[in-house]
């Protein structure tokens, strides 16, 4: 049977998320006769592969549900009530594949076939006929570390083609470029797809928030909708991986604080969370119809804390006031109130968008709404760098944290407190000296900076020289090699491996 | 025998196979609905069939009415879970041969299938 159990929980894994759809379909509209019977169909489904592992409490619920589905076949309808009921069933069998993930013991199922009694006797309840969607094999399931060996091998080849490609170029001969041609074109063609192997849409993640936000909205007595557009964009697995966490975020800031008066007022709040695709990058946004953002307000903290002087607050842009609410000094409980609740863990939000190469993008009307964006690459092996050089040696630093770059002098660096700063138009960028940091050898006089930001810091990385900028295939370290400085490893197209810098890692 | 394995849940089917091929048949297809079930009859005109009946698209029994009408000599083996006695009665009457309830043990499936060919 052990053998079995992992397809088991992936299995009711899909039949859990498959539900939770089903019932917010019935909690609309309740005499929606398709998601009933896909409802029954589900709870008959998990029933039969319950008593074949012999998992009696979820047997025992999931027929108890059929027969409560069962009975009531004359209306085709399901009562409010039952629709609730089912979503407690649905959190138990999410506990229920958790605890078998966790090999822990199942949850108790007395509560819900006690609860189960009560609503039969009270209620006369619904149900059946036979016809549903369609829900097709051709797939199969293959295990991530098996894709993921794949993918690695795929990056391999990417990179010897690369260097395969160079060598040809050289050596001019005919017969050998043809051949190395064909071999590339095939090489190329053979990553792309396995790349689209590890692409999942975004309903993926999507999928999760309409029940959860039913909840919370709920909880809250606000009358407030969701609406979800762009599930069906495609991105790649890791990024996935990571994404529910500040959509949460950027969902439940927008519900806490955002629509909080203009539900009141206007009578349907709205949070729409949209993705759209640009060429090879998406942009995720969560955009509500509240009450905005309160410049002044924000003015006005970043003043109090010392971010700011009080001429500059008036001096910076709006999107440079946004983006303050990224600091993690505007994220601290009492912030919450004074610019209504915007910075709960933004700082976060911002900061896992930068680590997967993208961006976090504000934008605000005063008593009209907000929208928060995150931009993402569509997949995270390849990304833009810019190469440079500092002792010979080769560096990549990701285009993502970068802001600008400029030659200076070292004549022109000046010391405070042993500490090196370069005037910048109005302001002073603090500098490091990369050469210092990484224990190799600079060059003397002319050199380049490499302004990066990374949330609150904003530094000049001081090099020898930029060579190149450009897609870069991005291998991780060996946990045993990796230092904070590095976030992984490449092969530069004449074959040397070169270092990537994660900016973060300079304190 | 070659057996076309027919139900909604990949754990299922993946159990009755490794059950049938353990007992020395040959798993030739698989479907998940009715519709499926029909098109991969058709496509691998199999020696059994194990039809499961709740399924999206098109039940288990509209299934065995199709096959039916394509091969009056198929042989279904209706594999149902608890709480369908009714339906697979209805099976039956429209031609299945057999049937086994959820959870089997495997050397009842294994059985039923001795049956049906016995017949």
């Amino acid at each position: 049977m052990e053998s079995y159990l992992e397809l088991f929980i992936n299995e009711l894994e899909d039949y859990i998320r498959q539900l939770n759809k089903q019932l917010l379909i019935l909690e609309s509209n309740n005499r929606n006769t398709q998601s009933i019977i896909e409802v029954f169909r589900i709870f008959h489904t998990i029933k039969g592969m319950a008593q074949t592992m012999g998992f009696d409490g979820i047997s025992e619920v999931s027929h108890s549900i059929e027969d409560l589905l069962g009975e009531a076949k004359e209306k085709g309808e399901v009562r409010p009530n039952l629709v609730d009921f089912l979503f407690i069933a649905a959190d138990l069998l999410s506990r229920s594949a958790v605890a078998l993930k966790n090999k822990e013991e199942l949850p108790p199922v007395r509560d819900i076939l006690d609860l189960k009694t009560k609503l039969k006797k009270g209620e006369t309840l619904e149900y059946y006929k036979e016809q549903v969607s369609t829900n097709g094999i051709g797939e199969i399931r293959i295990k991530l570390d098996k894709l993921d060996t794949l993918f690695n091998l795929s990056n391999e080849l990417t990179i010897t083609r690369s260097r395969l490609v160079k060598i040809s170029q050289d050596i001019r001969n005919t017969d050998l470029q043809v051949i190395v041609d064909t071999a590339s074109r095939l090489i190329s063609s053979l990553h792309a797809d396995i790349m689209r192997l590890r692409m999942l849409p975004l309903a993926t993640v999507f999928e999760f928030f309409p029940r959860w936000f039913r909840d919370e909205a709920k909880r809250q007595g606000k009358d407030v909708i969701l609406e979800i557009a762009g599930g069906e964009i495609e991105v790649d697995r890791s990024i996935i991986d990571i994404l529910k966490e500040p959509l949460m975020h950027l969902i439940r800031n927008a519900l806490d604080h955002g629509i909080e008066v203009s539900a009141e007022q206007d009578g349907m709040g709205k949070v729409v969370l949209k993705a759209v695709r640009e060429k090879e990058r998406i942009r995720i946004s969560v955009i509500d119809n509240g009450k905005g953002i309160d410049l002044e307000k924000i003015r006005h903290k970043a003043v109090k804390h010392g971010l700011l002087t009080g001429t500059e607050a008036q001096h910076l842009s709006e999107e440079e006031l946004f983006r303050l609410l990224t600091h993690p000094t505007f994220t601290t409980k009492d912030d919450v109130t004074a610019i209504s609740g915007r910075g709960i863990g933004l700082d976060i939000v911002n900061s896992t968008a930068i680590k997967l190469g993208g961006r976090l993008l504000i934008s605000s009307q005063f008593e009209q709404g907000s929208c928060f964006t995150l931009e993402l690459p569509l997949n995270l092996a390849i990304i833009r760098a810019m190469i440079f050089k500092l002792d010979g040696q080769r560096f990549a630093l990701p285009l993502s944290y970068i802001q600008e770059t400029f030659y200076a002098h070292e004549d022109m660096f000046q010391t405070v407190y042993h500490r090196e700063l370069f005037p910048l138009r109005n302001g002073i960028l603090p500098l490091v000296r990369l050469s210092d940091r990484l224990g190799c050898v600079g060059k003397r006089g002319r050199k380049s900076v490499i302004v990066v930001q990374t949330q609150a810091k904003r530094r000049g990385f001081v090099i020898d020289e930029i060579i190149d900028e450009g897609e870069i295939v991005v291998k991780k370290l060996d946990p045993l090699l990796s230092a904070p400085f590095y976030s992984g490893c490449s092969i530069y197209a004449d074959g040397s491996p070169i270092l990537i810098l994660d900016p973060r890692g300079f304190g | 025998m070659r057996v076309l394995v027919v139900d909604d849940a990949m754990f299922m089917r993946r159990m009755l196979s490794d059950i049938l091929e353990k007992g020395g048949h040959l798993v030739c297809g698989e479907a998940a609905t009715g519709k499926e079930a029909v098109e991969r009859y058709k496509e691998f005109k199999p020696d059994l069939v194990t039809m499961d009946i709740i399924m999206p698209d098109m039940s288990g029994i509209e299934a065995v009415k199709e096959i039916k009408k394509l091969d009056s000599e198929a042989k279904i083996l209706m594999v149902s879970a608890m709480g369908q006695q009714a339906l697979v009665l209805e099976a039956v009457q429209a031609g299945a041969l057999d049937y086994v309830v959820k959870p089997f043990q495997p050397s009842r499936v294994l059985e039923s299938i001795e049956r049906i060919i016995e017949k």
